[in-house]
C-alpha cells in the first residue's frame, strides 16, 4: 500500500471555502448518536471549519472500521504542544462520546468570542478522539447496551472482547484483570494485543515529546482520577496533579452543584493494570487524568439524554481549567494578542512593576 | 479501630453494601436509595471473625435527587467463609417518608390490569423510564439490594444497572 487512506488525503486537501465558523445546524448535541451519525458529523465539522479542524486517520478496529481523531489547530508557524482527549474506550459509557462531540462544538462555536480559547490555541493543539472503541459502541447500540469491551474474537469465536483499558503496556496483566475472555476485565492476549490500543499507542509514542496532557473520558462515578491504578506509589508530580485536578473539580461544581472526588485510581476505586492513563503518564506525559462523568449509580451507564447538556457544561469547565493551567505553566506570561486596547493595558502594567523593582 | 478515608475504595464498598441492604429492607414501589457520599468510616479487625466497618453516610432518593437521609451502619465481612453474607446493622436518622398512598395506588393499578404486566429494558438504552414503570424500578432496587447483600465481599461493589425483563406472575 502506498497511500493508506486516499479519502483522508482528499479530505485534507479540500480547499478552504468561507471563513465562517459553522457547526452543522441540525446536529443535536443533547441526544446520543449512533456511530454512522458520528462519522458524518466528523466529516461535516472538518468541512465547515477547515481552517481550524482536520480529521486524521488513527487506525482500524478489529472489525476493520476506521478510527479518526479531530485536530483543532490555530494556523500559525509556531510549533505547538498537544492536548489529547479520547472518549468511548468503553462501549456502554455513552455520555463519554457525547462529551467529546460537545467539547469540539463549544471550542469551535466560541473560538471567535472567547479570548481564553484563542489564548490557549496559540500554543496548544487539541487532538480529540470522539469514539475509540467503535465496534463496541456499535454493538452497544445494536445488540447489548451494557457491553464494555471491544469485539475481538477468542476461543474460535465462542467468546468476545478485550477490555481496552486493561490492554495497555502499563504493568500489563498484573492487578485487577482477568485472563479469561468471558470476563469484563479480560486484559487481552498480551499488552497492546488489540488494534485499537495499538492505534492510540502508535500516535502517542510518535508525538509524546509534544504531548503535555492526556485525558481519557469514562463514566460513571463523578471522579477525576490521577495515576496510578497499578500501584499506590504516587507519581512524581502527584502534588501538582492533585492540585490541578482539585481546581478543575471545583470549577465543575460551580456550574450545577455536581460534586466530583479527586484522587488516584488505586485508592479511590480499585487496583487495575494496563490502563491507558497509567501508560500515558509512565511514558512521560505529565498531566494524565481519567474522568468518570455522571452519575453515581442512579442511572449509571444509561444516563438519560436530558442530562447530556448539564454534564457536558460542567465537564467543559473542568477540562478547560486543566488546559488553561497547562498553557500557563508551559507558556507563561504570554500576552493575548487581542485588540490594541488590551495590548496597551499589559504594557502599562509592565512599566509600573519595573519602576517599583528599581 | 482504624479511621479510613471516606472517599476511598474500602469505605465506599462497605457503604454501598449497607445501602443495598437498606434498599432491600425498606424499599417499596415509591422509594429507593443510592449512596450519595460517605461521611466517616472506621474499620475494626476482629480476631477470628472478620472486618467490621463503622460507617456514617448519606443516601439519596433515586426519584428525588434532593431528598436525602443520613444513616449509620456496621458492616461485618466474615473472615474466610465466602459463602456467608456480611452482617449489616443500620440506623436511619429521622423518619422515612410514608409511602402508603403511592404503594396503594400502585397495587390498585396492577389489580386493574387486563393482562399480566411484562416489560423489558428499564431504563431503556437512552435512560428513559416511563412513569408507570417507576414503581417497578423501585421494586427492582429492593430485589437487587438483596442480591447485592448476599453476594458482596470487601472487594466488590455492585450496582443495579438495568432491568432486562420483568414479568408479573
Amino acid at each position: 500500500i502506498l497511500i493508506h487512506d486516499v479519502q483522508e488525503l482528499v479530505d485534507q486537501s479540500t480547499p478552504e471555502t468561507s471563513n465562517q465558523k459553522q457547526i452543522p445546524e441540525s446536529y443535536d448535541y443533547t441526544q446520543y448518536h449512533p456511530m454512522e451519525e458520528i462519522y458524518t458529523w466528523m466529516a461535516q465539522i472538518q468541512k465547515n471549519n477547515s481552517e481550524l479542524v482536520t480529521q486524521h486517520y488513527l487506525g482500524e478496529t478489529v472489525e476493520n472500521r476506521t478510527i479518526y481523531y479531530l485536530q483543532i489547530s490555530q494556523p500559525s508557524d509556531k510549533t505547538k504542544k498537544i492536548i489529547w482527549m479520547d472518549c468511548g474506550i468503553h462501549a456502554r459509557e455513552w455520555i463519554s462520546p457525547a462529551f467529546c462531540q460537545w467539547f469540539v462544538k463549544e471550542i469551535l462555536q466560541n473560538y471567535e468570542s472567547d479570548p481564553k480559547i484563542r489564548k490557549f490555541l496559540q500554543n496548544l493543539d487539541l487532538y480529540i478522539l470522539p469514539v475509540l472503541n467503535i465496534d463496541g459502541y456499535i454493538y452497544s447500540w445494536e445488540t447489548a447496551r451494557l457491553w464494555r469491551k471491544n469485539r475481538s474474537p477468542h476461543m474460535n469465536g465462542t467468546c468476545y472482547g478485550t477490555d481496552l483499558n486493561r490492554n495497555f503496556n502499563s504493568s500489563w496483566g498484573t492487578l485487577g484483570v482477568s485472563y479469561n475472555c468471558s470476563s469484563e476485565i479480560f486484559c487481552g492476549t498480551g499488552p497492546e494485543s488489540e488494534p485499537e490500543t495499538r492505534a492510540v499507542v502508535q500516535l502517542i509514542e510518535r508525538k509524546k515529546s509534544d504531548i503535555l496532557c492526556f485525558l481519557t473520558i469514562h463514566s460513571y462515578g463523578q471522579y477525576i482520577l490521577t495515576p496510578y491504578g497499578s500501584t499506590t506509589e504516587p507519581p512524581s508530580n502527584n502534588e501538582e496533579l492533585m492540585h490541578v485536578a482539585q481546581t478543575a473539580a471545583a470549577a465543575l461544581t460551580e456550574k450545577h452543584g455536581t460534586s466530583y472526588e479527586v484522587g488516584s485510581t488505586s485508592l479511590i476505586l480499585y487496583s487495575n493494570s494496563g490502563s491507558s492513563r497509567d501508560w500515558a503518564h509512565m511514558i512521560g506525559i505529565p498531566f494524565s487524568y481519567t474522568f468518570e462523568l455522571r452519575d453515581k449509580g442512579t442511572y449509571g451507564f444509561v444516563l438519560p439524554a436530558d442530562q447530556i447538556q448539564p454534564t457536558c457544561e460542567e465537564t467543559m469547565l473542568a477540562v478547560t481549567t486543566i488546559i488553561d493551567y497547562v498553557d500557563q505553566k508551559y507558556f507563561p506570561g504570554g500576552a493575548l494578542m487581542l485588540t490594541s486596547g488590551s495590548l496597551g493595558l499589559s504594557l502599562c502594567l509592565t512599566a509600573v512593576l519595573t519602576l517599583i523593582v528599581t | 479501630m482504624a479511621e479510613l478515608p471516606p472517599t476511598h475504595g474500602p469505605a465506599s464498598r462497605a457503604a454501598a453494601l449497607a445501602t443495598a441492604y437498606i434498599s432491600h429492607r425498606h424499599g417499596s414501589p415509591g422509594h429507593s436509595w443510592v449512596l450519595r457520599n460517605v461521611r466517616r468510616a472506621r474499620r475494626e479487625d476482629i480476631d477470628e471473625m472478620g472486618h467490621k466497618y463503622h460507617l456514617e453516610f448519606v443516601l439519596e432518593d433515586i426519584f428525588e435527587k434532593d431528598s436525602t437521609v443520613n444513616c449509620t451502619a456496621e458492616v461485618l465481612y466474615h473472615l474466610g467463609n465466602k459463602k456467608s453474607a456480611p452482617d449489616v446493622q443500620f440506623t436511619i436518622e429521622g423518619e422515612l417518608k410514608n409511602t402508603d398512598e403511592a404503594d396503594n395506588a400502585f397495587y390498585n393499578r396492577i389489580q386493574s390490569l387486563k393482562k399480566e404486566l411484562e416489560a423489558e429494558n428499564i431504563p431503556d438504552s437512552h435512560g428513559n423510564v416511563s412513569p408507570e414503570m417507576q414503581p417497578i424500578r423501585a421494586l427492582a432496587w429492593a430485589a437487587a439490594g438483596y442480591v447485592i447483600w448476599q453476594n458482596s465481599t470487601e472487594n466488590t461493589k455492585y450496582q443495579l444497572a438495568q432491568i432486562k425483563h420483568v414479568k408479573q406472575v
